[in-house]
């Protein structure tokens, strides 16, 4: 069903945008780790779109037309660092929340200067 | 989570038996399609953190979850290992998917429990 | 032996130290990284007289496995690690919060920088890189002080932003190329017809190495992570020693790689004297004296990139033995920071006066370590200006550009270095092992500069002959620059307001990401106005 201009790597590239103006614009911490999420479903989306053909078939065994076993097995790696990532942010989160009683990041870069 | 949220628990509740179908399907069909193991157990775990906002009266213990993630890592390894050296040469070729369904469902549940962990751990210690 | 276990042994050293509950954990790891360490130089050795060693993990093919090479400067860059990692566990022995957790994530630290330096593989660099992210992170939080969790939480999320455009140009690389191995990149990369295809991925690419290697515009999370409140001083000392030179080993390697196909030489020669000057801008205008020491560094890899950028193997060499002179001298200077922060229990410097009298060897120590980054004659840091320095086309605009540079070197550290005077009560005495370690790396840093011609030609494979009369006109010229800085600082420099207004400058988050995106579509334009 793959069409000329909606192909998975432009949606990629769209979502990875998204996920951009999310961290540039949005001043809220969570907002920060959840625009993070997107872009890691964004470049997801970008590997497992590079060698895809729909009448391929896995590489067990003879086949005419194999699919690339590779950049899904990158992925793996890359959703497991996403996840890690994002735990150690979350928990980061959790202690500067009880420390200053704030999410935004201005507010808390103010109340640091006036911690000093 | 103190508040009885109705919508939750009706849409949570009328949903997740799809889920853990969906779950158990891709890690049934790791071999044949995109999935496998890691993937259906992330699905798979989120059917724990499901039960947690609909029923929040019971709530599982970490260390069950623990103890339960690290004996099946125990026997991914014996099992890894027992077939390595039956079959020194080769696999025949009529007993690799079996090979493959058997590793994919340890480390599909192995995993589903490795991230409920986190979750909870995130949860239960939200008051430190 | 087999180059894995350079970055394999490490972490199961870490694991098993953890788990096991006896008390000489610490002596039993002391031990084994001095066997480390000698194994390592072998290495060294085996690579310097055998060439190149390149292996492939599991014993595939080329293109199938993990690859792992180890050329010269990648070796060098090992030994340094595991030598300067012995020294800080020495150091680190009788702290209190050194437990069992700090031991594993330190040590598992060094298997991952190691393999930083030794992978042959994109998506290798990524995976280290990030997990190395994560435990730096938890390294500079360690203390749990409230201040550096604000600092930690910058630290993690420009690096993880900058990583996810390292991941977006390897999945470009992949789709164009089909490998993400370095030798058949180098190999295929010629192949390509238009090379405005492979405009994106070096843009992408270079952006994130960038941030890591904390170039002009996208240095603003470095003097956070390094000079916080509460990091224990060996973590800022391995950061700013060891961790940023992992960026720029990966900004050489990928400056290489599209080396016959983007040739940007000049751009980088800008930027790395921006680099230079506004670091030590910012760094005369604080008062904090781990931010000083961190701003510095900042200025030191502007003055590593214009050497690597300026096209001569002079200069290139110059460059790479500034990089280990760098390691050994702002680890000597942190090192001596964090006792002295420890003894007068204040970090500003306008308050701490005194140090020759009260803690001599460790204001020997530094005055080494001073001389040894200001570029005295017989230091090391000498012998890697004169190399760049001769590597510059003679042209009046270089010859200014250099006195700039190392005039604004001397007045940030005789800024630092007027703490050393004054009149002190009492006599403090540091532990052994610490005095053991700040003296060792001041001493390197002293016969650094002496044996430095015949460092380099053992080392490396390079001959350069330095004459007797040569040090005596660096002498001079040296004299001369300390005079000049001394009285611009006494004069000039206590009067201006600019310097106060510029301590208050601080980039929040998301400031930081408009510059790293305002930096990566000016060079994306820039690239596509030049090649059409």
């Amino acid at each position: 069903m793959t069409t000329g201009i909606l192909d998975g790597s432009i949606i990629a590239i769209g979502l990875f945008g998204i996920g951009i103006y999310g961290l540039l614009a949005r001043r809220n911490i969570i907002k920060t780790v959840m625009s993070f999420g997107i872009i890691q479903a964004a470049l997801i989306l970008f590997f497992l779109n590079i060698n895809y053909d729909a009448a391929a078939e896995p590489p067990i065994g003879d086949a005419a037309l194999m699919t690339d076993p590779f950049p899904q097995a990158l992925m793996i790696t890359a959703i497991v660092i996403g996840v890690a990532v994002t735990a150690v942010g979350l928990t980061m989160f959790i202690s500067l929340y009880h420390h200053y009683g704030s999410t935004n990041w201005s507010k808390i870069v103010r109340m640091r200067k006036e911690e000093d | 989570m103190p508040k009885h949220s109705m919508l939750l628990k009706v849409t949570m509740g009328a949903i997740y038996p799809f889920i853990i179908v969906f779950g158990i399907y891709i890690i049934l069909n790791g071999h044949l399609s995109p999935g496998g193991g890691f993937q259906g157990g992330a699905i798979l775990s989120s059917v724990f953190i499901i039960q947690y906002f609909t029923t929040y009266e019971k709530t599982i213990s970490i260390s069950a979850l623990n103890k339960l993630e690290k004996i099946l890592y125990l026997a991914l390894l014996i099992f890894a290992t027992i077939f390595i050296f039956a079959f020194r040469d080769s696999i025949p070729l009529y007993l690799k998917p079996y090979y493959l369904i058997a590793m994919n469902i340890l480390i599909g549940i192995k995993v589903a429990c490795g991230l409920s962990v986190v979750f909870y751990r995130f949860v239960l210690f939200e008051s430190r | 032996m087999a180059l894995y276990w350079f970055v394999v042994l490490p972490l199961i050293i870490a694991l098993v130290s953890y788990l096991s509950h006896s008390r000489q954990t610490k002596i039993i790891v002391l031990l084994i990284q001095v066997a480390f360490f000698i194994l390592s130089i072998v290495n060294f050795i085996d690579v310097r007289f055998h060439g190149t060693k390149l292996e492939v993990v599991g014993g595939y093919d080329m293109g199938i496995g993990i690859a792992l090479k180890a050329d010269l400067f990648s070796s060098v860059m090992v030994s340094l690690t595991i030598f300067l990692f012995s020294c800080m566990l020495l150091y680190n022995y009788k702290k209190s919060y050194v437990n069992h957790l700090f031991l594993f994530l330190f040590i598992a630290l060094q298997g991952l920088i190691s393999g930083i330096f030794l992978s042959n593989d994109l998506f290798n660099i990524y995976v280290m890189i990030e997990v190395s992210t994560i435990v730096v992170t938890i390294l500079i939080v360690f203390k749990k002080d409230s201040k550096s969790i604000y600092d930690g939480i910058v630290y993690l999320f420009t690096n993880l932003a900058s990583m996810t455009l390292f991941l977006f140009g390897i999945g470009y690389i992949y789709k164009i190329f089909g490998t993400t191995d370095l030798t058949l990149l180098s190999e295929r990369l010629p192949l390509v017809e238009d090379s405005r295809t492979l405009i994106l991925p070096f843009v992408l690419l270079i952006t994130a190495v960038d941030l890591k290697s904390a170039i002009m515009p996208l240095f603003s999370w470095l003097p956070k992570a390094h000079g916080t409140a509460s990091a224990p001083s060996i973590i800022s000392a391995i950061l700013s020693g060891l961790y940023v030179k992992g960026g720029v080993y990966l900004f050489i390697r990928i400056t290489n790689l599209f080396h016959p196909v983007f040739d940007e030489m000049l751009i980088f020669m800008i930027f790395g004297f921006l680099t230079a000057v506004i670091g030590w801008v910012f760094a005369l205008s604080q008062t904090d004296i781990k931010l000083i020491l961190a701003y510095s560094t900042v200025s030191q890899i502007g003055v590593i990139v214009f050497g690597l950028s300026l096209d001569s193997t002079y200069g290139y060499w110059g460059a790479i033995y500034h990089i280990l002179n760098h390691a050994i001298f702002k680890s000597t200077l942190f090192l001596t920071a964090g006792i002295i922060v420890d003894e007068y229990h204040t970090r500003d410097i306008r308050e701490i006066r005194g140090v020759f009298k009260r803690m001599p060897y460790v204001s020997i120590a530094s005055i080494f370590a001073i001389l040894g980054i200001t570029g005295a004659p017989l230091f090391n840091g000498n012998f890697s200006k004169n190399l760049i320095h001769a590597g510059m086309r003679d042209s009046f605009l270089f010859e200014l550009a250099f006195f700039i540079i190392n005039m604004g070197t001397v007045l940030i550290f005789i800024k630092y270095a007027q703490m050393l005077g004054g009149h002190s009560k009492k006599r403090f005495h540091i532990a052994w092992n610490q005095k053991i370690v700040i003296l060792l790396l001041a001493a390197t840093c002293f016969l650094g500069g002496v044996f430095g011609p015949m460092i380099m030609s053992v080392m490396f494979d390079f001959d350069v002959y330095v004459s007797a009369s040569n040090y005596f006109s660096k002498f001079f010229i040296y004299l001369a620059t300390l005079l000049v800085g001394f009285l611009f600082y006494r004069y000039v420099y206590l009067r201006m307001r600019l310097f106060t207004k510029i301590q208050e400058l601080e980039l929040t988050f998301n400031q930081i990401i408009m510059a790293i995106v305002i930096f990566f579509t000016g060079f994306l334009s820039m690239m596509m106005i030049q090649f059409g």
